[in-house]
């Protein structure tokens, strides 16, 4: 996975784009102002929030291949929100 | 009398006072309703009255309201800003409306939203935009569109919407009505359609701080038992008043600033910061969280062309950007939740009660600049609509927008107040002071247009 420092250009963000759309949603079949937008997208946050970027050097990516997996790490961190925030 | 009080409490008064029965003021808003009610004015159906409920002489008998189409009803599934609502026999009502009901509270009809809830304005391609009873040429606000515009136009008392992004505070910041956006979990979103679970919230549209105050006291005060037991309970007001303001300068008309100043100065306690450091990074968190949260749950309309034709434009295009984003980024928005928000209540809140920021940093725009295709939209004017919405979402607080002062064209200005987990009561005791000592009244709406 590139740094966000390699990707220099359109056509890098339009790789790592393409790169990341999740296998279950290939059919998706992106057009060409699609990724322009997701690009655009992803450079935004990556820029406000460059610490997104620290997550993928753990390479989680390579290990969590459904959203399904994603969807138990939501429902675990959201108990643990709910409860931090009856504890502040 | 064929004219009714502007809010709850003073018509309240009038009811306790024996000067109007609860079925005369019901006719009264009946018979408005019947005039003004409209695709135009917020409403997708008017409701008839429900069966006797439990109790009588309860606190909202004789008084009106009308909800976001968003919430499942009784016999109803929400029309979701799509079309109308359908008849059913397999519902299940709403916990929050429910709880309305049983507190004598009358159900006059389902509002206007931006199709499934996503949208920063009144624009929907099904049922066309509802019109800014200030000035009809300026933006309605969304989600919550029809909400803030029935409670406007006085065709209701209160109304509930919900709020992932900002979707009830950016309408009520339009329209000039307050719209309180409550702690994460504090009402039970069950039978409310959801958008993103992990930052959706039910919130409340009204025209005082003291009706805000009625509508979520009831609310919590008529939850179904089972419910009570696992959500968290409101705590008691307290008499605060110390004021952190965030005021990015740079970002925000001059305007805005000066009000903002002269709000703050008033109070002996109040700390001024230019530079709110963690914000950007929250509120990049907080829209991959929401990208994340559509595609889970509503990934599956995109599978095939059928349901994809179904779907929203703005749904589909945020349920692709959830499909695409880097799961290590989505689990860093889900994970690292609770260390941010220590870490801000511990930055912000802790020599402090309230924290005070911009909500649209700029005039309201006119309804055309933020429309998407024509010819004069400007992303940036849409962008301002919820620029300072998402991260208090994120960070699950309670969240006011409340008005203190017009812009340039007589339209509201206001702030957005946020305070610690479940202190909504100690926020809206300080909102009553300071609208009575800035404007004199506590209906706020009536400061800003005649009523139709």
């Amino acid at each position: 996975m590139p740094t966000p420092d390699q990707l220099v250009n359109l056509e890098d963000w339009n790789n790592y784009v393409q790169g990341s759309v999740d296998l279950s949603f290939a059919h998706l079949e992106l057009s060409e102002r699609d990724i322009k937008r997701l690009s655009k997208t992803f450079k935004r946050l990556l820029t406000a929030c460059p610490s997104l970027y620290q997550g993928q050097e753990l390479r989680v990516d390579g290990l969590l291949k459904t959203h399904s997996q994603l969807q138990e790490i939501g429902q675990s961190s959201l108990m643990d929100f709910k409860e931090s925030l009856t504890r502040v | 009398m064929s004219e009714l009080p502007g809010t709850i409490s003073e018509l309240q008064s009038l009811l306790k006072s024996g000067q109007l029965s609860a079925q005369e003021s019901l006719q009264i808003q009946r018979n408005r309703l019947s005039q003004h009610a409209s695709l135009e004015n917020g409403f997708v159906d008017i409701l008839e009255d429900r069966g006797p409920r439990v109790s009588s002489n309860a606190p909202f008998d004789g008084v009106g309201f009308a909800h976001k189409d968003i919430f499942e009803l009784e016999h109803r599934f929400a029309g979701l800003g799509l079309g109308h609502g359908r008849s059913t026999t397999a519902t299940h009502q709403s916990i929050c409306i429910e709880a309305l009901h049983q507190a004598g509270a009358s159900h006059f009809g389902a509002l206007h939203m931006a199709p499934m809830a996503c949208g920063a304005t009144s624009q929907n391609e099904y049922l066309g935009e509802c019109l800014n009873p200030l000035n009809a040429e300026r933006v309605v606000g969304g989600s919550s569109s029809g909400s803030a515009v029935a409670v406007a136009r006085e065709l209701c008392f209160a109304s509930l919407g919900t709020d992932t992004a900002g979707s009830v505070r950016i309408p009520a910041a339009s329209c000039g009505v307050l719209g309180l956006k409550t702690s994460m979990g504090l009402l039970s979103t069950k039978g409310v359609y959801p958008l993103a679970p992990h930052l959706d919230t039910v919130g409340i549209l009204a025209r005082s701080a003291d009706d805000l105050e009625q509508v979520l006291v009831q609310i919590k005060a008529h939850e179904p038992v089972d419910q009570k037991l696992q959500v968290p309970a409101l705590k008691e007001a307290k008499d605060f008043d110390r004021i952190h303001c965030w005021l990015p300068s740079k970002m925000l008309a001059a305007s805005v600033c000066t009000q903002m100043l002269e709000c703050v100065k008033t109070y002996k306690h109040a700390q001024i910061t230019e530079h709110f450091k963690e914000e950007s990074n929250l509120s990049a968190l907080a829209e991959t969280l929401l990208y994340q949260q559509v595609f889970q749950t509503h990934g599956h309309l995109l599978q095939d062309e059928s349901s994809k034709s179904n779907c929203p434009k703005a749904l589909q295009e945020m349920i692709v950007l959830g499909a695409v984003l880097p799961k290590s980024w989505s689990i860093q928005a889900l994970t690292s939740r609770a260390a941010l928000l220590k870490q801000f209540l511990e930055n912000y809140l802790k020599d402090h009660d309230f924290f005070m920021f911009p909500a649209l940093g700029i005039d309201l725009p006119r309804a055309d600049q933020v429309r998407m295709g024509h010819a004069e939209f400007d992303a940036k004017k849409l962008l301002a609509l919820h620029r300072f919405m998402g991260f208090v979402n994120y960070l699950g607080l309670p969240c006011l927008w409340l008005p203190i002062a017009k812009d340039s064209n007589g339209m509201p200005m206001g702030v957005q107040v946020l305070c610690r987990p479940y202190e909504e009561l100690s926020l809206l005791r300080w909102a009553k002071i300071f609208i009575g000592k800035r404007f004199g009244v506590q209906c706020v709406t009536r400061m800003f247009t005649a009523v139709v």
